[in-house]
């Protein structure tokens, strides 16, 4: 590109983005360093989630979205329970390196170290449920934005491997108590797969059982 | 020499009886009916269907989604997503004409994209010269089977009698079964289970629809 042009590129596409997010109600954030203490003393203190969970897929070949639904649980260090109840059986359960993969027809187990890309969305999700994800500026480009009701950290990956099937992630964490209340993951064909949080219980006692892979 | 002889004769019997033998008792002739009769997957009353996906090859399993899509009168989109919104690939079938809109690094190998590509179109029944369809009749069959050529293969498309539903499709080469696809409707008529068995490499798929779309 012209040096010349660059610049006027920059701003344009930065304005671009900065008017998408307020036509979503969203502007920038004021207070970045407040929201990133603020939520690094809530990653300090949390030890478990318990929650509902809502998943819409938004396809733009699709008018209607795939929604499905089940229970999400996290428990410090590293234990992660997703469980799909509707429309379909589906469960993964991640006890530190180990992952157990159970579907309808198939239990399958396995090393999350022989498995890069698993351990990668793996990684991500657990960074973003704890919030943890600020604190790899290296593998993605950070923005910050807020409303009335959230707090919203739009992630840019840069690494290839990441770019390949994420455009982008925003996470919506309640002004309440800093915790993940959504997580927007937008894909380079500009899909998007919403995942919604509800009643959640955070640092309610969880039993290991959940997690255990058998 | 002699032993050679005799054990080359051997082989070729047993190549012979390996065959699809079964179908060169079969009698061939034209049928024009086919094109009429056919009922895909993907039916006129249904743009859209959603399958649970199970996916073993090499001894690997893949779990996931796939969505059917009718796009237009000539165009359908086929999704493979994982149950967390990823997706895998997507293929865009238009008549004989394939295109990649996305795929994943993982199945970004050419021998897996033509063997999707080619079970896919059995499903979808697209790409298929279907006017020349001929029709192959014996007498121990109460089901009407029809056959399709292209070039070295042979694709037969089994149809029950009386509503003319795809019950199975196969698809050969002159002496091999390398694929079998089996069909199954719910009370609906929409095909709720797909089962696709290759037989010459080890990936088999079974599609189970989620009644939602």
């Amino acid at each position: 590109m012209n040096r010349t042009f660059r610049p006027i590129f920059l701003i344009a596409a930065v304005s671009i983005i900065s008017l998408h997010c307020m036509a979503g109600g969203f502007k920038e954030m004021r207070d970045t360093a407040g929201f990133i203490q603020q939520l690094n003393a809530m990653t300090n203190s949390l030890k478990s989630i318990e929650s509902d969970f809502k998943q819409e897929k938004n396809m733009t070949m699709l008018e209607e979205k795939i929604i499905s639904k089940g229970t999400f649980c996290f428990k410090k260090p590293g234990l992660i329970r997703w469980q799909y109840n509707e429309p379909y059986k589906y469960l993964v359960i991640i006890n530190n390196s180990k992952v157990l993969i159970k579907d309808e027809n198939k239990t399958n187990k396995f090393d999350m170290k022989s498995n890069k890309i698993f351990r990668k969305v793996n990684d991500l999700l657990t960074d973003c449920m704890q919030g943890t994800v600020l604190s790899k500026r290296t593998e993605y480009r950070v923005s910050f934005f807020e409303n009335e009701s959230f707090f919203i950290v739009k992630l840019i990956p840069l690494t290839k491997s990441m770019k390949e099937f994420i455009g982008n992630i925003q996470l919506y964490f309640d002004r309440k108590d800093y915790s993940v209340s959504r997580i927007d993951m937008v894909e380079p064909s500009g899909d998007n797969t919403l995942i919604s949080f509800k009643n959640k219980k955070i640092n309610q006692p969880v039993t290991n059982e959940k997690f255990i892979i058998k | 020499m002699r032993n050679l002889l005799s054990s080359s004769i051997f082989f070729i019997i047993i190549l012979c009886s390996c065959s699809v033998v079964h179908y060169n008792r079969f009698h061939i002739s034209k049928d024009d009916g086919f094109e009429k009769r056919i009922d895909p997957v993907i039916q006129n009353g249904a743009s859209a269907l959603l399958y649970k996906a199970g996916i073993r090859i090499y001894g690997k399993y893949v779990s996931g989604l796939f969505l059917f899509k009718k796009m237009n009168d000539t165009t359908q989109r086929v999704v493979f997503s994982s149950e967390t919104g990823i997706t895998f690939f997507d293929f865009e079938f238009s008549g004989k004409d394939f295109n990649i809109r996305q795929c994943f690094e993982k199945f970004r190998n050419k021998t897996l994209i033509s063997t999707f590509r080619k079970d896919l179109k059995m499903i979808l029944m697209t790409g298929f010269h279907l006017a020349g369809a001929e029709s192959v009749k014996y007498k121990k069959e109460e089901q009407m089977i029809y056959r399709l050529r292209e070039g070295k293969e042979y694709f037969y498309f089994y149809l029950e009698e009386h509503t003319c539903s795809c019950l199975k499709i196969e698809n050969t080469s002159r002496c091999f079964k390398k694929v079998i696809i089996l069909l199954k409707k719910n009370a609906s008529g929409v095909n709720s289970q797909i089962s696709i068995r290759h037989k010459k490499i080890p990936l088999d798929i079974d599609l189970q629809l989620i009644p939602r779309i």
